[in-house]
């Protein structure tokens, strides 16, 4: 082997190396992707549970109450379901308005074993 | 052995290491990641069940005379007051069928399981005993004036 040159194994080295590095790239940048969007669905569903609970809260107590979205969500109180971006979360009552509202304030009144929510 | 020279053997040994460790690394990754979605399901059914047992043992359903024509119910409720039944409702209960019971609570997605006892005899039981893994929970009321326990469990289907 002349000086300087490099055998034929070490760039077969080289590449196998150099295909392990693509594919790990390639992993982390999915597993990255899934991680974030997981990440924000669990905010998202912290949310959403949030304010279902205290949708329950204000019919159990006849209370009034407000609070703030940080999400615009949508009440479907025909399937008794709050869906918030790609999220969704279930209620176990169906005696709430339903609607669309954006993120910011709420008040929820319980009126005649009725929830009502509006901005 | 000229000085300086790369073997080849040791690159392989050294790759084949670095593969192993970072196949561990992505089965467990993929494991963990499966068992946050175990949790997040498992949390679902928890919340469920909080609200169904305080629904039911809180307040008195709507209409709060629902016991007298059960296909006008809306909301669930067994309590004459805060965590004293009504026998009038929890009859009324046991005459819904259980997909009724589950509809009305919004759970069809899972199996329902109440039992209500008094001195270890059961008053009413609605569905079966889970099998699957479920959250379960026991409220103690007041059931014609005697103390009386609910249980409330939810599984996956």
């Amino acid at each position: 082997m002349k000086k300087g040159q490099i055998s034929i194994e070490f760039l077969f080295g080289i590449g196998i190396i150099f295909f392990i590095f693509l594919a790990l790239w390639t992993f982390t940048l999915v597993t990255q992707d899934r991680s974030l969007r997981l990440d924000t669905s669990l905010r998202i569903k912290t949310e959403c549970t949030k304010l279902a609970n205290l949708i329950t809260y204000t019919f159990l107590t006849n209370t009034a109450h407000t609070a703030s979205s940080a999400y615009p969500f949508t009440i479907v109180n025909t399937s008794r379901v709050i869906i918030m971006d790609t999220v969704s979360c279930s209620l176990p009552l169906n005696a709430l308005t339903g609607g669309n509202f954006s993120q910011g304030t709420l008040h929820l009144h319980s009126i005649a074993s009725y929830v009502e929510v509006t901005q | 052995m000229t000085r300086g020279q790369i073997v080849l053997s040791d690159l392989v040994f050294g790759i084949v290491i670095f593969l192993i460790l970072m196949t561990t690394f992505i089965v467990e990754w993929t494991r963990l990641n499966g068992r946050l979605e175990d949790k997040n399901t498992f949390d679902e059914l928890e919340l469920l069940t909080f609200q169904i047992a305080d629904l039911l043992i809180k307040q008195p359903g709507t209409p709060s005379d629902w016991e007298t024509s059960p296909p006008t119910v809306d909301v669930l409720g067994l309590a004459e007051t805060d965590r004293i039944l009504s026998p009038a409702k929890v009859l009324a209960l046991q005459n819904l069928s259980y997909d009724t019971t589950r509809t009305l609570l919004n759970v069809e997605r899972f199996e329902l399981y109440i039992l209500l006892q008094q001195h270890n005899s059961a008053i009413i039981e609605i569905g079966s005993v889970p099998t699957k893994r479920a959250v379960h929970i026991r409220r103690y009321v007041t059931y014609a004036n005697k103390q009386a326990t609910l249980d409330i469990a939810l599984s996956e289907q």
